[in-house]
């Protein structure tokens, strides 16, 4: 899920530095697909492997929707009622992660 | 609570009159007797307090070695990245007066054994070559015992200090707070220092150095020679910059929270055993002395009924 878009990476990709929103990433093993939910973080692609740096991952599994709706409606609140730039700009950032973990969850599905 | 405690028993036991080599036909008052046994409870107490500190590192050591050993992967692959960069960009040669960062990572709490000593002495090497090469040196401590260290020897280079946030387990976020503290105070280097965890009995002092936050976007057409950039690069190596340097201190606090345990493990282990001993030492000396008071009052009687018969 980089921030510019989401995209793929195979053997021999050319070396990526990439900023990542909130979102899923998937790792391909043969036929396997794990699924973690990353907050943002980086991805590094060299020549021999790619990085995910993520400041925080949970697989797609342990996601609660009940929650994640609970959540987003405690941040839209919050954002309308925040007094200043930071604060709006926090709970824009809670939102927007939990927004994108309903997309993963619902997407899953 | 534990560390006054530690301290009181400990000075129970010297402060009681030193113990003479016994030597025969030397009677002790019942008064040095009850000294005698005042040493003996207080290095009861100290061994047990001790063995109860040695046995909590234990039970934090375990978890502290999982959560550290999980985190080396990511700090070793920023770390990557920006060797790789670093070895294609050349950092700027520093010059005279630029203006070094010194992080020390200590522990807040002590009885730890030579843990922030060793750390404190490398870092007094570091800003003695960074003296030579005739830098500005500005140190931010991060934990208690480098902040009462340097208060005391050095207090015009402290600028700030991370301290007391030790308690819950050490987390990415905590590692970022003290990494945006830290870098509100602007620096074209930076040398994080922390104690690095081998194993269950060893621990090293580790350097790490970091170019200047403003390094990454300078060199932005070089690193996209090198890269791809998904999106806006100038953007992406900001918020880099400041990434990597929260990842390598965290990496750095945990690591030194791990060293920490097995170093406070050993030593209270150490700290035990002489207790032990010593106690024991004590207890035969005690029961010695108290035979031969015993064996003198009984020859002064026998003589005595000897004399009336």
């Amino acid at each position: 899920p980089g921030a510019a878009g989401s995209f793929g990476v195979l053997v021999g990709h050319v070396p990526v530095v990439s900023q990542l929103k909130p979102g899923v990433v998937e790792i391909h093993d043969g036929g396997k697909v794990e699924q973690f939910f990353v907050s943002s973080g980086f991805a590094f692609v060299s020549t021999t492997a790619a990085d995910i740096c993520a400041v925080e991952a949970a697989p797609v599994s342990d996601l609660d929707s009940d929650t994640i709706k609970e959540n987003i409606s405690t941040f839209t609140k919050t954002v309308a009622d925040a007094q200043n730039d930071m604060d709006k700009a926090t709970a824009q950032v809670g939102l927007d992660v939990n927004q994108a973990m309903l997309q993963a969850i619902t997407g899953a599905k | 609570m534990l560390v006054s405690a530690l301290k009181t028993g400990v000075q129970a036991a010297k402060n009681a009159a030193p113990v003479a080599a016994s030597s025969v036909g030397q009677v002790r008052g019942k008064a040095t007797q009850r000294e005698t046994k005042t040493r003996i409870e207080a290095c009861h107490s100290v061994y047990k307090i001790t063995k109860a500190m040695q046995s909590i590192a234990n039970a934090k050591l375990n978890p502290a070695i999982a959560r550290m050993q999980e985190s080396r992967p990511m700090a070793a692959s920023v770390r990557a990245f920006i060797d790789t960069a670093c070895s294609e960009v050349q950092v700027p040669e520093l010059e005279a007066g630029a203006s070094c960062l010194v992080i020390p990572i200590t522990s807040d709490k002590g009885l730890c054994g030579a843990l922030n000593t060793k750390i404190l002495f490398k870092t007094m090497n570091t800003i003695q070559d960074l003296k030579e090469k005739k830098m500005k040196i500005k140190v931010i401590t991060v934990g208690e015992k480098g902040h009462k260290n340097f208060q005391s020897m050095n207090p015009k280079m402290l600028v700030h200090t991370a301290s007391h946030f030790g308690k819950t387990d050490i987390n990415f976020l905590q590692a970022s707070r003290v990494a945006e503290f830290v870098t509100q105070t602007p620096f074209d280097q930076a040398t994080i220092l922390y104690n690095k965890y081998i194993n269950r009995v060893s621990f090293t002092q580790m350097a790490h150095t970091i170019p200047a936050l403003t390094f990454f976007s300078e060199q932005v057409s070089k690193f996209g020679e090198k890269f791809e950039f998904e999106g806006d690069e100038e953007q992406i190596l900001k918020d880099l910059a400041e990434f990597q340097f929260a990842v390598q201190l965290y990496g750095a606090l945990l690591e030194n929270g791990a060293s920490e345990q097995s170093s406070r493990l050993a030593a209270m282990d150490n700290a035990s055993k002489n207790a032990a001993s010593m106690a024991l030492e004590l207890t035969q000396l005690f029961n010695r002395t108290r035979q031969m008071q015993i064996t003198a009052e009984m020859i002064e009687i026998s003589t005595g009924a000897e004399c009336c018969k």
